[in-house]
């Protein structure tokens, strides 16, 4: 048996415990017990089953588990009560889940005629979608999941289509200073050069000049900044894609210089003034040594110079 | 010498598939079955990244990151969070507290590789 098909045994011994704690959970709350916890571990067992079945591509349960996952949200979140009505539902979602389940382990066929009666019930226990028309087919994500979106041909012509042997190669000038989270989650500078490096040629230029000195520096402090000259067949999204972890823990600018897809009037004049201040700068600073700067691991950061 | 990588997950499921992917990619798993575990955990073990569900029982994936930024020893650990594409704001929460970054379940695991070496040196 390989790793894979271990796993989904595994997967399938784990979604019987989880229907266990679901409907031992959901006959607790029924006594009347308000207890949040139980609640919780009533949505985790049907969280858990919608996970691992997305991992086997096992749509109708993902999909089914999903609604009542959505349903069980509310419970927990204090946007639906738990009434009598409501955990009727919920135990007959319950014994359709299991139905689910196990007709995913078999390889047979759930009901699912029933399956989708009860879907629609516990959609209609949803406060953000009850009462709304549902049947337009295209908003019910739920619907357009079972049967598939709906397709338009499209014709095409082959007549002007170039055939391209090589991609275009692109320019991007980025900006990228961080800001003390940004190294407080654990994020670092170096990696996030590396995998813009990773992306095609790139010229590193550090930015030291508000360096304090050492008496006023704060450990936990971001004090440089960088501009990213790169040359890259990817395209804009690729580039920020490197930074998508950060992006709320740095200032970020990213532009593309490349004359076949040029900036408009304001930013390319906001660029070329942004280019200049960089230049003139550096004429004024007076000239010492290049460095390699390291981190306090020893790890390159850049090879520049010091401002005084 | 292989990195460590800590997972902490309730579903037995997900902890062998991510040993299973990261084995493969050659590292080393330990495992905890919730935050609070996963913080006993960490008494002994020195992970080069870890990555967590958020959805747990005793501990949930909040608290065991915001438990893990407070520990001396492993602040500066790179922590990825477990979510779903449309968590957007599960993503924020786990941002808020302290989380590196997120792999998208169910994972690809060459995406979860990149998202360790994207994160991990």
């Amino acid at each position: 048996m390989d790793a894979m098909a271990a796993i989904k045994q595994t997967f399938f011994q784990e979604c019987e415990e989880q229907l266990g704690e679901l409907e031992i959970g959901l006959l607790v709350l029924q006594d009347g017990d308000t207890d949040p916890e139980t609640v919780n571990a009533v949505f985790r067992a049907v969280h858990s089953i919608k996970g691992g079945a997305g991992a086997f591509n096992l749509d109708e349960l993902v999909h089914f588990s999903h609604v009542f996952e959505n349903v069980l949200d509310h419970l927990r979140a204090g946007r639906l009560a738990a009434s009598g009505d409501v955990l009727k539902t919920m135990l007959r979602a319950a014994d359709m889940l299991a139905d689910l389940v196990r007709a995913a382990r078999d390889g047979t066929a759930a009901d699912t005629g029933r399956r989708d009666t009860l879907a629609a019930e516990l959609r209609a226990l949803d406060p953000e979608t009850a009462g709304k028309d549902l049947d337009s087919g295209h908003q019910d994500s739920y619907g357009d999941d079972l049967e598939g979106p709906v397709f338009e041909a499209v014709p095409i012509s082959f007549d002007d289509m170039e055939i391209e042997s090589t991609p275009d190669e692109h320019q991007f000038i980025i900006h990228f200073t961080p800001k003390p989270d940004l190294y407080a989650k654990a994020n670092e500078t170096a990696l996030l050069m590396r995998e813009l490096c990773s992306l095609g040629e790139a010229v590193i230029t550090c930015d030291f000049s508000r360096l304090p000195v050492l008496e006023e520096l704060d450990p936990e402090g971001s004090y440089l900044s960088w501009t990213i000259e790169l040359r890259t067949v990817q395209d804009e999204n690729a580039v920020r894609a490197v930074f998508e972890f950060v992006e709320w823990d740095c200032e970020l600018d990213v532009a593309q210089v490349d004359a076949a897809q040029g900036l408009d009037d304001t930013a390319l004049e906001a660029l070329i003034e942004k280019m200049q201040a960089t230049v003139e700068a550096e004429l004024a600073a007076p000239e010492v040594p290049p460095n390699d700067v390291q981190d306090p691991m020893g790890r390159w950061i850049a090879t520049g110079t010091l401002a005084e | 010498m292989s990195k460590i990588v800590l997972t902490v997950d309730d579903s037995r499921t997900m902890r062998e598939m991510l040993m299973l992917a990261l084995s493969n990619a050659g590292y080393c798993v330990v495992q905890a079955e919730d935050g609070m575990h996963g913080l006993e955990v960490l008494k002994d073990a020195r992970p080069d990244v870890i990555i967590t569900d958020i959805n747990m029982p005793r501990m949930d994936g909040f608290g065991f990151i915001e438990g893990v930024r407070g520990d001396d020893l492993h602040r500066a650990v790179p922590i990825l969070v477990l979510t779903t594409e449309s968590d957007a704001m599960k993503k924020d929460r786990a941002r808020r507290a302290g989380a590196t970054g997120w792999i998208v379940k169910p994972f690809d695991p060459i995406k979860l590789v990149e998202a360790i070496r994207r994160v991990a040196a």
